[in-house]
């Protein structure tokens, strides 16, 4: 039998405290009243060498029930053969940080040092699988490899960890834990036999910007422990910097619209907790001059507005100094780089600027947006030489007798989106020959004193993308005087045509078809005066822009780019995609390229455009305070002290005593001794009770 | 005859004094029925010769007629035999360990001597004493004497110390006739000044019998646990652990018991111990039996002489 707390088997000393209460005589309190005391002498007390124990039943329980208490508290238990830690080892997993906030100074070495040191410390029977990790984990020493090579595992480790530098990622620590799981649970598997104790050790600066969220659906196996070894940043004086949202135009005033351009030039600089520096500069690279000064107390973040940049100044990036660290100082600005896309009309170019035609509406609507410049030509023959270039035409029916239809349905079949408006209910045949579904019927509509309004409309569709928001979708102001009756053959060969708005009298409004790559659409109504108000309601302008970013030319602004984002490669086909250091990114198998590095991603389409990404840090990883260990205790994660755990001998009399832990709470042996300490008192009360005090008689 | 022995402890349950010696005195008539010493009567003392002046009623003329000479014939004078019973009621008398007190024992036995005496016609008295003669009780015969004696001796005790030879002093000065007194006390006082005053009232004429009442826890000294002790008399308090102080008790006791046996018997006194648990009627048994002695004793005396 061997004891979990043996000092607690001290306190079986305390059975001298009944011994000695036992031989202490006690002053005799009764008083005797006798006839004559004539005989009789005084006593003297009696010396200590003359005492008797009395009671020696009692006195007998009363040691017993000390020493059970002491033995309880010592916790005794049984040690067999089976429930010795294995002598197969420890399986360790070792992940080393290496997001971007491990390249504040020496922090990557040390990492790296205290990684190689610890796999150095391991005994042969032990299991080793090394990784680093910041968004993602990466093994670089495998279970597998460890078992082929015990004998070059330091130096094997050490080479690779050799050939690693921190990147520039955010840190899903949660993620990698739960990966890590998984490598444990995984070498299980294949192992068949019982289950190691399994250590995970992580080697990071365990930054309060790590993202922990995976953790709460983490299931973690009984015989893992997970160790912190955290890696103490010199100081902790950081400002991180960051884009701050726009401001929405509408908050300018005058005189800033009539300047140029501004663009990126709020950004939230926040400073950490425990910094002690508090002044900070901004100032744009290309103008070292020009500083932006503020003071930012420790802990805090405010909003600054910056000197604001010429567009004709390309890329900007945006240095901020004052603090320790500098991998979170700059902020990558992509210059504005409008989408051009190209459109063309079909129609009579004079009626441009006559108030009831359609194009005068729709010239209108397609002016430049920052990210988007639509160029609109005019033509009044619609054939191939006229649609080079063009990703969008709109015909109308009044002048579609000079659409050469093989051709544009080429186009179409190549991607290009066609918008045929019925303003007259003519040149079906010229539809006809475009339309999937063969001959068409077009008729005008009975006449009536009744508007039409839009009875169904398909807000999922694409093509009514904007409608989408229920802000939007109110139409019921839209009225259509004339329309034009659409059919078409139920059956036929082709991409069946899909109706995504119908009049309320169920005639069709809005009809697309499919053909190759591109898309018909047919509007059996003008948006001109004549025929209905769609033109001159606030719903024009999200519909044409709609078809706009079906198309693939979105006028939204462009998306933030952080390190691990994919870069929007959009439609075109791509030569070339230069990363920020200069070196060609090859493309992945899915013909995507997530960023690796901050700042400037260059993607140059077959077309010899150019379009520039730029990338920035993820913010999170400017939070460089420590991460408090408690959330990650609350998180479930089996966590042993770092400061008390040590590898080697140590290790392995920590393992050795939690094997002992768990063997002596299966066994419950003291509660037992509990059990029999209670029989014990309730014995020892009763002797007491029963013995009736000698009295004089 | 043990059988018909009445257990001390069972008597004093007995609440009436007189019912009490009545069960005593009868339980000794049923067991001295074949007894030898039966009865008293005038019995014949001694002769003297005749002096001018003395009653010539009591001239033996059978004598003159034989041998011309006067004689005088005295007779014992059992049939008016006066008896005092002395009792003591000092504190120490109300010690008592077998559920009654000495000084209940004391009052039944003498309730019992009384009733004992005054069937034979005896006339009996009572004397109770503590510090000094509390009460007193004259010798008489009468009907409902006996009564009044055991009102007396039931009466609740009042005294505190014990002043043996006082109360001898000042009962010399209120027996004026000579008789017997009985005196029963636990002689819980030095000897050596009670002696002088036993040997006065000896000196006087009376015949003195003394009953020495011992508890048992007195006698045994069987006390377990050691304890402060306290004199019932006085009050003091000592510290006493019975395990070592019972040997010296023993030896104290025993030798103050043979010192007041021995002056008895140097005063030529009648001695009675009487531990209280014994039977009450071996007590009677032995002063009765040891009277009847006394008389053929003396007797033998008058007829030698």
């Amino acid at each position: 039998m061997t004891w979990l707390f043996p000092l607690y088997l001290l306190g079986a000393g305390a059975v001298i405290a009944p011994i000695l209460l036992h031989l202490r005589r006690r002053p005799p309190q009764n008083r005797v009243e006798f006839s004559s005391l004539m005989f009789l002498e005084a006593s003297e007390r009696l010396p200590v060498r003359n005492r008797r124990i009395e009671n020696w039943l009692l006195l007998a329980l009363r040691c017993l029930a000390i020493l059970l208490l002491a033995g309880m508290f010592a916790r005794p238990w049984w040690s067999s053969a089976s429930a010795m830690p294995k002598a197969d080892g420890t399986r360790w997993i070792v992940l080393v940080d290496s997001s971007a906030s491990m390249r504040r100074g020496d922090m990557w070495d040390r990492a790296v040092t205290e990684a190689q040191k610890l796999v150095a410390d391991t005994e042969a029977v032990d299991q080793v699988a090394v990784g680093v990790f910041d968004r993602s984990v990466r093994m670089l020493w495998s279970f597998d490899e460890d078992q082929r090579a015990v004998g070059a595992r330091a130096a094997g480790v050490s080479q690779r960890l050799a050939t690693v530098k921190p990147g520039w990622s955010g840190t899903k620590l949660g993620a990698a834990l739960v990966e890590a799981v998984s490598w444990a649970g995984a070498r299980d598997s294949l192992a068949g036999g019982g289950k190691r104790s399994t250590r995970l050790v992580v080697i990071s600066d365990l930054q309060e910007g790590a993202s922990i969220e995976e953790l709460s659906t983490a299931v973690w196996p009984s015989e893992m422990t997970v160790e912190f070894r955290r890696i103490e940043a010199p100081d902790l004086n950081n400002f991180s910097v960051q884009l701050a949202a726009n401001v929405e135009e509408s908050t300018e005033d005058e005189n800033a619209t009539k300047a140029l351009p501004k663009r990126g030039d709020r950004v939230r600089v926040s400073n950490a907790r425990a910094s002690s520096v508090t002044d900070l500069e901004l100032h744009w690279q290309s103008r070292p001059n020009e500083l932006s000064q503020g003071y930012l107390p420790a802990g805090t973040s405010r909003v600054m507005s910056l000197a604001t940049r010429a567009e004709t100044d390309g890329p900007g990036v945006l240095v901020l100094s004052g603090d320790a660290w500098d991998f979170d100082n700059r902020v990558f600005v992509a210059p504005p780089q409008p989408l051009k896309v190209r459109l063309v009309f079909l129609g009579d170019a004079k009626s441009r600027d006559e108030a009831a035609a359609p194009l005068f509406f729709l010239a209108r609507v397609l002016q430049p947006t920052p990210n988007l410049t639509p160029e609109l030509t005019i033509t009044e023959s619609l054939d191939a030489s006229s649609l080079a270039g063009v990703q969008v035409a709109f015909v109308l029916s009044s002048s579609a007798a000079e659409v050469n239809a093989p051709e544009v349905r080429s186009w179409i079949a190549n991607g290009g989106l066609c918008v045929w408006v019925m303003d007259e209910a003519k040149n079906a045949e010229s539809f006809s020959a475009l339309w999937p579904r063969g001959e068409v019927a077009l008729t005008e509509a009975a006449e009536s004193d009744d508007y039409r309004l839009l009875g169904e409309l398909n807000a999922q569709h694409p093509l009514l993308h904007p409608f989408d928001d229920a802000r939007l979708r109110d139409l019921t102001k839209v009225r259509f005087w004339h329309h034009r009756v659409l059919k078409w053959a139920e059956k036929g060969a082709g991409n069946e045509p899909e109706v995504l708005a119908k009049f309320d009298n169920n005639d069709p409004a809005l009809v697309t078809a499919s053909i190759g790559k591109g898309t018909l659409l047919a509007l059996t109504a003008g948006w001109h005066p004549r025929d209905s108000q769609l033109a001159l309601s606030t719903k024009f302008v999200p519909l044409i822009f709609g078809w706009l970013e079906a198309a693939g030319y979105a006028h939204q602004e462009q998306q933030r780019l952080v390190v691990g984002d994919e870069l929007p490669l959009g439609k075109a086909a791509v030569a070339a995609v230069l990363a920020p250091d200069g070196t060609n990114v090859v493309l992945g198998a899915d013909g995507r390229v997530v960023a690796e590095q901050i700042g400037f991603y260059k993607v140059r389409s077959a077309d010899g455009a150019e379009l520039v990404h730029a990338v920035n840090l993820p913010p999170e990883e400017g939070r460089v305070m420590p991460l408090e260990e408690s959330r990650l205790r609350d998180a479930g994660v089996p966590m042993i002290d770092a400061r008390k755990s040590e590898v080697g001998p140590v290790g392995a009399e920590e393992s050795q005593r939690l094997a002992a832990t768990e063997q002596e709470a299966q066994q419950r042996v003291w509660w037992w001794i509990l059990i029999g300490l209670l029989a014990v008192l309730v014995a020892e009360t009763w002797v007491a009770g029963r013995r009736t005090p000698i009295t004089a008689s | 005859m043990a059988t018909l022995l009445t257990d001390p402890a069972a008597l004093m349950r007995i609440r009436s004094l007189e019912l009490r010696a009545k069960v005593v005195v009868e339980g000794m008539w049923r067991g001295l029925h074949r007894s030898p010493y039966h009865g008293f009567s005038v019995e014949f003392s001694e002769y003297r010769s005749y002096v001018q002046g003395d009653d010539p009623r009591y001239i033996d003329w059978k004598v003159v007629g034989r041998s011309d000479r006067y004689f005088i014939k005295k007779f014992e004078d059992e049939t008016n035999l006066r008896c005092q019973l002395v009792v003591d009621q000092s504190k120490s008398m109300q010690f008592g360990s077998g559920g009654f007190s000495k000084a209940e024992y004391a009052a039944t036995l003498a309730a019992t001597l009384c009733s004992f005496l005054m069937k034979q016609g005896d006339a009996v008295g009572v004397t109770t004493f503590a510090e000094g003669v509390q009460e007193h009780v004259p010798a008489r015969n009468r009907p409902g004497h006996l009564r009044r004696v055991m009102m007396e001796l039931e009466k609740p005790m009042r005294g505190t110390g014990t002043s043996l030879e006082m109360s001898i002093s000042q009962m010399a000065g209120l027996l004026q006739k000579r008789g017997m007194i009985c005196v029963i006390t636990d002689v819980l006082a030095p000897v050596e000044r009670l002696e002088t005053q036993l040997g006065l009232l000896g000196a006087v004429g009376h015949d003195v019998v003394l009953f020495h009442l011992q508890d048992r826890a007195e006698i045994d000294f069987n006390f377990d646990k050691a304890a402060h002790f306290r004199d019932a008399e006085t009050g003091r308090e000592i510290f006493v652990d019975p395990l070592s102080a019972k040997e010296n008790y023993l030896k104290n006791m025993s030798a103050h018991q043979a010192l007041v046996k021995n002056t008895c018997e140097r005063l030529g006194m009648e001695y009675h111990w009487c531990p209280t648990d014994r039977p009450l009627e071996l007590a009677l048994y032995e002063f009765v039996s040891n009277r009847a002695k006394q008389g053929v004793r003396q007797r033998g005396k008058g007829a030698a002489a």
